[in-house]
């Protein structure tokens, strides 16, 4: 397979789509460690962000001559995998609850915001006992980097709801966490 | 999540090499838009026919108003408003299930939607364009029975038609 770097996401999709399946490998390749480490954030299960992760994918494929090339691929991906991690947390929402994964939050920009609080355990502490609207906002904005206009794709909310809700999250982690301290 | 990584990427071209995925035709997807569209469509026009069928049962033009009021009120057709409110909820759905809001405001589409829908039946009620369909369909046996009260005396009531 030659070196498709210097194509972006919609140029290859319409590859995909048009001249050669195999290609879809590369999308993969770029994405699969985003999507399974965002779906983890919300599941906190190893196996089943797996699971959806790759069912992420095979959605994606299945319905990609649906997709409009003129948006962006990757708020495409992320909002197949939300609606994925959402349904899959809504079956095994009592299982999923009281699921304790230590695994720690490297996020500069993250770090950065809640500079008071040192300690990444706490952090991931916090986040888990966050609603996962908000959970799951943080994680977008902060470790995916993402947009307002992108998060507001990805989750089909209006962009000035994402500010607002992306505000209140911050205000919910900092109580939590010093509730916890 | 190395091991992880590698068997997504390998699970998921496996399923496309072996044909048990493959991409919807572009045709589905075409298809699947006229039919959204084809159902806001209908939704909109029940919409405006069912509230204009409300408005022109209540709309009447008579001395003894208040006994009018309360013959109208036991024959009146409370399926109309129903259907109305039923389609409105549809049409919300269907927009919501759509990708027609995330960019927009949801709230303003809807406010836009009852306007376009209440100024069509005011309209078509204005300009009497139900005249069209007075002695048919479900209006007909409504129409009917004002006229057949009417006939009878009861304060000379009838519809104001123009």
């Amino acid at each position: 397979m030659g070196d498709f770097n210097s194509y972006n996401d919609e140029q290859l999709v319409e590859l995909v789509r048009n001249e050669d399946q195999e290609l879809y490998r590369e999308i993969v390749k770029r994405y699969q460690e985003k999507i399974w480490r965002y779906v983890f954030y919300i599941l906190r299960d190893e196996a089943k962000s797996s699971d959806v992760s790759q069912n992420t994918f095979i959605k994606a494929f299945v319905n990609l001559k649906g997709f409009d090339n003129r948006r962006k691929f990757s708020s495409w991906l992320y909002r197949i995998a939300h609606n994925e991690a959402i349904n899959e947390f809504k079956k095994h929402k009592k299982e999923l609850s009281f699921n304790d994964v230590a695994e720690p939050f490297y996020d500069s920009g993250f770090m950065a915001e809640f500079d008071a609080i040192k300690d990444r355990e706490l952090i991931n502490h916090c986040l888990q006992k966050m609603p996962i609207k908000y959970r799951e906002i943080l994680i977008l904005f902060y470790l995916e980097e993402k947009s307002y206009t992108e998060i507001s794709e990805i989750l089909q909310a209006p962009a000035g709801t994402v500010a607002a809700r992306i505000s209140r999250a911050k205000k919910i982690m900092k109580e939590i966490c010093q509730r916890k301290k | 999540m190395s091991e992880k990584k590698i068997n997504i990427e390998q699970e998921v071209m496996d399923k496309i090499h072996h044909d048990k995925i493959a991409m919807k035709p572009k045709a589905y997807f075409i298809l699947g838009s006229i039919a959204f569209f084809l159902a806001m469509v209908s939704v909109v026009v029940i919409s405006v026919f069912f509230s204009n069928l409300t408005l022109f049962a209540w709309r009447v033009n008579c001395p003894m108003k208040y006994q009018r009021l309360e013959m109208i009120w036991a024959s009146f057709p409370w399926w109309a408003p129903l259907i109305t409110i039923v389609g409105l909820i549809v049409g919300f759905w269907l927009m919501k299930k759509s990708e027609l809001s995330y960019k927009n405001n949801f709230w303003l589409i809807i406010a836009g939607l009852l306007f376009a829908i209440l100024t069509a039946s005011w309209l078509i009620d204005y300009l009497n364009l139900n005249q069209l369909w007075l002695h048919r369909g479900p209006v007909r046996g409504l129409w009917q029975q004002q006229e057949f009260i009417g006939s009878r005396g009861v304060g000379g009531c009838g519809r104001h038609l123009r």
